[in-house]
């Protein structure tokens, strides 16, 4: 008898212990360990010090940089500016800080799909207020 | 057997005999008894405060659309007031609240390694720098107060309508001074709602503080130091958007 067995459509395959292999049979968790199949089990990654301490310092550093941009005079450029330097720290607070990057799918997911409704949020509201009486108040 | 004990029995019935959970199989000591593994109720507790941190972003994010479109309408008005409000406190502000997601990082770091005394003082660290953050915005909102410039029936536009000597501003006309009142609104509703934030934090790291005491986060049990450490985190994400927004308008 197979080690593994196979569902009705001959895809999916579980071992007869309950471990997630391929339909060749080759155990899942060895070969992608975090994700595939039990996203639930992805290895606990403890982030050192000397990452939080290198984030920190790219945080220190963005922060002086948008005060720094916004005494140059770059018109209409500095509100993109401003808003990308934020954009910018902000990511590296949730990859590192929020061990999203360490995180399975699931959750990956889950905060990207957040950030996507807050810019359909924008987009939909600006676009009412863009197509109606702009310049006109 | 008399009455008495009859009753006795009905409210105090005899407890069911279950199994407990630890004669069937073995498991942390916090793991509930409704996941299968100590894993999957990590992964289902950071999932469900990622949800809560979604609806977060959202309650966040109408008060950054309302920002965006009053900042394009009232140009001006937005410019001239977000230049009465201090950048230097506002900075300190901001490198103050990124020290405390710092140490805040460093307190899921000790729980992780079980190192309750560093776990202590990064919590104790991270107490300190909140505090530090909103003694500073008190002292900002008090200077809006003395200056006249929070909304209501006290505010006062002339320091809009005629700058003060020495001021690099324009004088702006009285419908456009008018507008800064929208300025200060949003100023007012968004660094108020983040100061709530900060608020709730405080009280809920004192509690861990005072709870971490026992050791339970520092024997493997990570999930409430790391859930308020994502928390805590997005308080300062938002503060990271506000500092620039209402700042750094148009500084010169």
């Amino acid at each position: 008898m197979s080690d593994y067995t196979s569902n009705r459509n001959g895809e999916q395959v579980t071992s007869q212990n309950l471990t997630p292999v391929t339909a060749s049979g080759q155990n899942l968790n060895a070969i992608d360990a975090p994700n595939v199949n039990n996203p639930e089990h992805v290895a606990h990654h403890i982030v050192s010090p000397v990452m939080y301490l290198s984030i920190f310092g790219v945080l220190m550093i963005g922060t002086l940089a948008t005060v720094g941009f916004a005494y140059v005079p770059l018109g209409r450029l500095n509100a993109p500016v401003a808003i990308a330097i934020a954009c910018t720290k902000a990511v590296f607070v949730v990859l590192f800080f929020m061990h999203v990057k360490y995180s399975s799918r699931l959750v990956k997911l889950t905060v990207a799909s957040g950030f996507f409704t807050f810019l359909i949020l924008v987009f939909m509201s600006l676009s009412d207020y863009v197509s109606r009486a702009w310049g006109q108040w | 057997m008399s009455v008495s004990t009859t009753i006795s029995e009905l409210t105090h019935p005899p407890s069911p005999e279950v199994e407990h959970s630890t004669g069937v199989h073995d498991h942390p000591f916090y793991q509930k008894h409704h996941f299968e593994t100590a894993e999957q109720q990590r992964e289902a507790a950071s999932f469900g405060m990622w949800l809560f941190l979604l609806t977060e972003i959202m309650f966040f994010g109408g008060l950054f659309m309302a920002y965006l479109l009053y900042r394009n309408w009232y140009y001006d008005a937005f410019v001239a007031a977000s230049n009465t409000i201090s950048m230097p406190l506002g900075l300190i502000n901001t490198i103050v609240l990124i020290s405390s997601s710092f140490t805040m990082a460093m307190a899921v770091w000790s729980a992780e390694v079980r190192n309750k005394k560093f776990l202590q003082i990064s919590l104790l660290a991270t107490v300190v720098l909140g505090f530090a953050f909103l003694g500073i915005k008190t002292g900002e909102y008090s200077d809006k107060f003395r200056e006249h410039h929070v909304p209501g029936a006290a505010f006062d536009i002339r320091d809009f309508t005629t700058p003060p000597a020495g001021s690099k501003e324009k004088p702006l006309p009285i419908d456009v001074a008018e507008k800064t009142q929208i300025f200060f609104s949003l100023y007012f509703a968004m660094t108020g709602v983040h100061a709530v934030h900060m608020i709730i934090g405080i009280a809920i790291l004192i509690v861990l503080l005072w709870k971490s005491n026992s050791g339970a986060y520092t024997s493997g049990y990570v999930q409430p130091i790391e859930n308020f450490g994502l928390y805590w985190h997005f308080v300062d994400i938002v503060w990271i958007f506000l500092f620039p927004l209402l700042y750094l308008i148009n500084r010169h």
